[in-house]
């Protein structure tokens, strides 16, 4: 059995329901294709950096 | 005044009679004009008393005495001389038992070695040794024992290249490294002549006399030693390079900034927030981020003394130089940085950002939908990496973290080694309170779903309770009625006062 399927958080008594996992699965689709072309950039520009770091020495 | 010049341990009262001349004698061959400036420069402010520990073994100089030295004709002293700086006037007497006030005065210690043309070796500082100045730095702590007497001291390592075994790159490697192994159990005590056998299965030319390491051999030494370092270009991160440099080091974690031709290290800032209050954001952007408050970025260089500053001027204007070394450098010269990131954290600064950034401007979980509060005056964002462990540790100091509910739900929720926290202020509140935050698994890929944990506003708490306990996700919220503002989060560095 897995740990913790019906476990909650001090505090939390009164918590209800934000999203139903439908809509929140429907949201993190959305935002990782919006966020997606900026993490692409970056993935390059990091790439870029090590590559350009090869070609400069320090002393 | 001197106290037993002929003794193994002489202490030299600086006085209108004896000053830092006197240390030329007392250290004989070991210390030069050059080596005497730069500590003069450093510490005559503040240093009454120098002891001068002969025949002291260094750890760091010997090794590269054995492996490089020793194997010359003409071979340098294998010992060194260690100078303890101290602020108040020390009797010797003082030394034979435990003494407050010695413990209170002590300012740190600087290794002199045999060494030309750089003869400071191995030195560890208080930043109160340099008067004058406020900010926030990375610091790490040794224990330093003169004739049996244990003191204290804390600050950042630096060492001078010693032109044979470290140039500029194996000396500021050292730095970092002796900064996390002296913080950090995880982390191997690395000695100068080693950083160079770091880098045996890709060098470039021997290994000595060293010639100087090119930028992606340094990273590859880190990476030798338990580290996941990332670099950046300038060039590469035309907007958000000084950002994120900045970022790296309000999370603790102290970077390698190269130059043209040198690199030095950095591992703290000053900020001015004098004007926070009327500080707007940067268009497109909604956000204030906490970097507009910078200033000057501490750090070390090896041609120079320990805690310089690269200054800031008002945002978009030059940065002023870097004083005391060979050259002079200012940050629009930096060309690369490294950042020197733990092995389980996956998540890049500039990627939480984007992430956080969208996250906090979308319709569902955004401010402007949210939170009234926080719209109210446009929002400050401060964006750090931690552990799991130390933001749990230190709840407690924070008044319940604005409610009672979120310090009870915070303590429970279970957390990854390693979180990106997006801390959310107003100008008016900045940097002593902030309104609420938003913490991000940093041991997720920037790819992957469901990486929050805890979007947090005045008004209320949404947790992703499937995330937290490794399992599909489950989005809950917590209404918080009658939330305050709470202390900042402050475990990264440490403040340092004029």
């Amino acid at each position: 059995m897995r740990q913790g399927d019906v476990l909650r958080l001090s505090g939390m008594e009164q918590a209800k329901l934000f999203m139903t996992a439908q809509q929140y699965r429907a949201f993190t689709e959305k935002f990782l294709e919006q966020v997606r072309p900026e993490l692409d950039k970056q993935r390059e520009a990091r790439l870029l950096s090590e590559e350009a770091a090869k070609r400069h020495l320090v002393r | 005044m001197i106290d037993g010049p002929d003794l193994v341990l002489p202490i030299l009262t600086l006085d209108d009679d004896t000053g830092w001349e006197f240390l030329l004698d007392l250290a004989g061959t070991h210390l030069d004009r050059r080596g005497l400036d730069r500590l003069k420069s450093a510490l005559e402010h503040t240093v009454k008393t120098i002891l001068v520990e002969r025949h002291y073994i260094d750890k760091d100089y010997r090794e590269t005495f054995s492996s490089y030295h020793s194997k010359k004709f003409h071979t340098p002293d294998a010992r060194c001389i260690r100078l303890h700086f101290f602020s108040d006037t020390i009797e010797r007497s003082a030394l034979h038992s435990a003494n407050e006030m010695v413990a209170r005065s002590y300012l740190g210690y600087s290794v002199l070695r045999p060494t030309r043309p750089n003869c400071i070796g191995r030195t560890l500082l208080r930043p109160e040794a340099r008067p004058g100045w406020a900010g926030h730095l990375c610091l790490c702590e040794e224990s330093v024992y003169i004739q049996g007497l244990e003191l204290r001291v804390s600050g950042f390592p630096f060492i001078s290249q010693d032109g044979d075994a470290t140039v500029c790159a194996q000396a500021t490697l050292w730095m970092l490294m002796r900064y996390f192994s002296n913080r950090y159990p995880a982390y191997p005590e690395v000695y100068p002549v080693e950083i160079g056998n770091l880098t045996r299965d890709y060098s470039v030319g021997r290994l000595l006399p060293t010639a100087g390491l090119y930028v992606w051999q340094m990273a590859e030494a880190l990476r030798q030693v338990k580290f996941a370092p990332l670099v950046y270009d300038r060039g590469s991160f035309p907007v958000s390079f000084d950002h994120l440099l900045y970022t790296y080091i309000e999370s603790g974690i102290p970077v390698l900034a190269a130059f043209e031709k040198h690199v030095v290290m950095l591992f703290g800032h000053q900020s001015d927030f004098s004007e926070a209050g009327s500080t707007l954001p940067v268009a497109p952007s909604p956000f204030v981020f906490s970097s507009q408050f910078n200033r000057s970025f501490i750090g070390n260089d090896d041609n120079g003394i320990p805690y310089q500053f690269l200054r800031q001027t008002p945002l978009g204007v030059a940065w002023e130089e870097m004083s005391g070394g060979d050259a002079s450098y200012g940050v629009e010269d930096i060309r690369h940085f490294i950042a020197p990131l733990p092995e389980r954290v996956f998540l890049p600064a500039e990627s939480f950002q984007s992430l956080v950034h969208k996250l906090l401007v979308s319709d569902e979980f955004g401010f402007a939908t949210l939170s009234p509060r926080i719209l109210a005056e446009p929002p400050v964002l401060r964006l750090f990496l931690t552990t799991g462990r130390g933001f749990k540790k230190r709840l407690s100091d924070r008044d319940n973290m604005g409610h009672l509910g979120v310090i009870s739900a915070y303590r429970d929720l279970p957390l990854p080694h390693f979180i990106w926290v997006c801390e959310i202020s107003h100008g008016s509140l900045y940097p002593w309170k902030v309104l609420g935050e938003v913490i991000w698994d940093a041991t997720r890929n920037p790819y992957e779903e469901n990486a929050f944990l805890a979007v947090h506003y005045p008004e209320l708490l949404i947790v992703d309770m499937g995330t937290a306990l490794n399992r599909e996700s489950d989005v809950i919220e917590l209404a918080l009625g009658g939330s305050v503002p709470y202390p900042i989060y402050e475990h990264n560095l440490r403040e340092r006062t004029t």
